[in-house]
């Protein structure tokens, strides 16, 4: 049978039979011209295919390549390098990661632009400031409520300067509204059964001068300050009013 | 040259522990077969050498990932064969006889037919061609079974296939190369005779 023959034959080649197998083969193949033919043809393939190659010696191209390359190294040098470049590996992620924790968690410490501010960091940030310029400016404003009532001399000319008689109704009123100057500092002046109010500029060089309009000076008279805050310009707002109660 | 796998386990050792010897003697022991089939793969011998070269350099470079549960040459084949895939995808090689022409053996196997040397120089150009005409496949299976002498599992391993789709291959492959040696072998006989 052709095909088993065939199939035999390929199994001789593919090294799958016995020796009494392929004794076995062999003699029927001889019986069979065509089947002769083929397994000398693909002994002869085989046999060729068998042959040994001469190649060219690369030992010392390899070597040489290998040695610029890495080099030979020992177990111990060769850990080293591995635990090297390990270690610069993991340094490298753990920048990257402590550096990514940072731009989530402190996004204005790892931002290197500046931001816009949003407005009301913007209102903070003015009132805050306010604050503290009034709170300097109260600590540098002294107040004495004393020398122009032992001076009616002083009192009148103080009266009479140009700077204070701008003063809007300054005689009548318990509050002063002084429009002109950025800031006003009011004062309430306290006397048993009235109450009378003198205004003073800030600006120089009358920062430091309280004068009492229309106070007997021959009575006694308690005097408090009550510092105002006023903007010019500004409509009253609640910044104001919360700078006017820190300065209370 | 041949080597049991304990003497090959322990080259191996002294070129990892840097032994430049044993890494001579490791290039040496293997370069012949690998060379002859990366030529029969690629019919050129100046690819052969080449990648012959870079294999050795990688695996060199590498001997300390090496498996020992597996043969050195089963890694170092694949790695080779890697380097081929990729040097053919970047140039498909051409068939060149004057090149194979320099194909020499250095000894004729004992069932050899006796051919006298010029018979014998045109018989390896054919088969040369004959192998450049069969499927990659093919002929990677029938130079690594016939010429290189590995088994079926071992080929079915380093290809990733089944053993029966690698026999059927080789079966194919036989019958081809058959053919076309023939054809080759008709066609000299007509120009001979011319």
């Amino acid at each position: 049978m052709k095909g088993d023959l065939e199939r035999r034959i390929d199994a001789l080649f593919d090294r799958e039979l016995d020796s009494a197998a392929r004794r076995e083969v062999i003699g029927e193949v001889r019986h069979d011209a065509g089947a002769c033919e083929e397994v000398a043809r693909t002994q002869r393939i085989v046999s060729m295919l068998r042959e040994p190659v001469e190649s060219p010696d690369v030992t010392d191209d390899v070597l040489a390549r290998v040695d610029r390359r890495r080099g030979f190294l020992t177990p111990r040098l060769r850990r080293m390098v591995t635990v090297g470049r390990l270690a610069a590996a993991l340094g490298l992620v753990a920048i990257v990661g402590v550096t990514a924790l940072a731009r989530r968690w402190w996004p204005e410490a790892t931002t290197l632009t500046p931001q816009p501010a949003p407005i009301t960091a913007v209102v903070e940030s003015g009132r805050a400031d306010a604050a503290d310029g009034l709170r300097t400016l109260m600590d540098s404003v002294d107040v004495a409520i004393t020398p122009v009532l032992d001076r009616p001399a002083s009192l009148a000319a103080l009266l009479e300067s140009p700077r204070m008689s701008d003063l809007p109704a300054f005689e009548s009123a318990t509050r002063v509204r002084f429009v002109g100057t950025p800031m006003l500092v009011q004062a309430d002046l306290v006397e048993p059964g009235s109450v009378h109010t003198a205004g003073f500029d800030l600006a120089p060089p009358t920062t430091r001068r309280v004068v009492f309009i229309g106070i007997d000076p021959s009575r006694p008279l308690v005097a408090e300050m009550r510092p105002v805050i006023r903007v010019d310009g500004l409509r009253e707002t609640s910044r104001e009013r919360r700078v006017a109660d820190d300065a209370r | 040259m041949t080597m049991t796998r304990e003497d090959e386990r322990i080259l191996i050792g002294q070129a990892a522990a840097g032994d430049r010897a044993a890494a001579a003697m490791f290039i040496k022991t293997h370069q012949q077969s690998l060379y002859a089939y990366l030529l029969r793969m690629s019919g050129r011998p100046d690819v052969a050498e080449d990648i012959v070269q870079e294999a050795f350099v990688r695996v060199l470079s590498n001997l300390d990932r090496f498996n020992p549960r597996y043969r050195f040459s089963t890694w170092l084949f694949t790695i080779a064969r890697r380097l081929y895939i990729n040097a053919m995808q970047k140039c498909r090689p051409a068939y060149d006889s004057d090149l194979v022409g320099g194909w020499r053996g250095s000894g004729a196997a004992p069932d050899a037919p006796v051919l006298d040397t010029e018979a014998q120089e045109t018989a390896r150009d054919a088969l040369g061609r004959a192998l450049m005409g069969l499927s990659e496949v093919q002929r990677e299976i029938i130079v690594l079974f016939h010429q290189q002498d590995w088994p079926i599992a071992l080929i079915a391993e380093h290809l990733g296939m089944p053993e029966g789709t690698v026999k059927s291959h080789l079966h194919r492959g036989r019958r081809r190369l058959r053919e076309l040696m023939e054809a080759a072998e008709s066609y000299e006989s007509a120009e001979v005779r011319r």
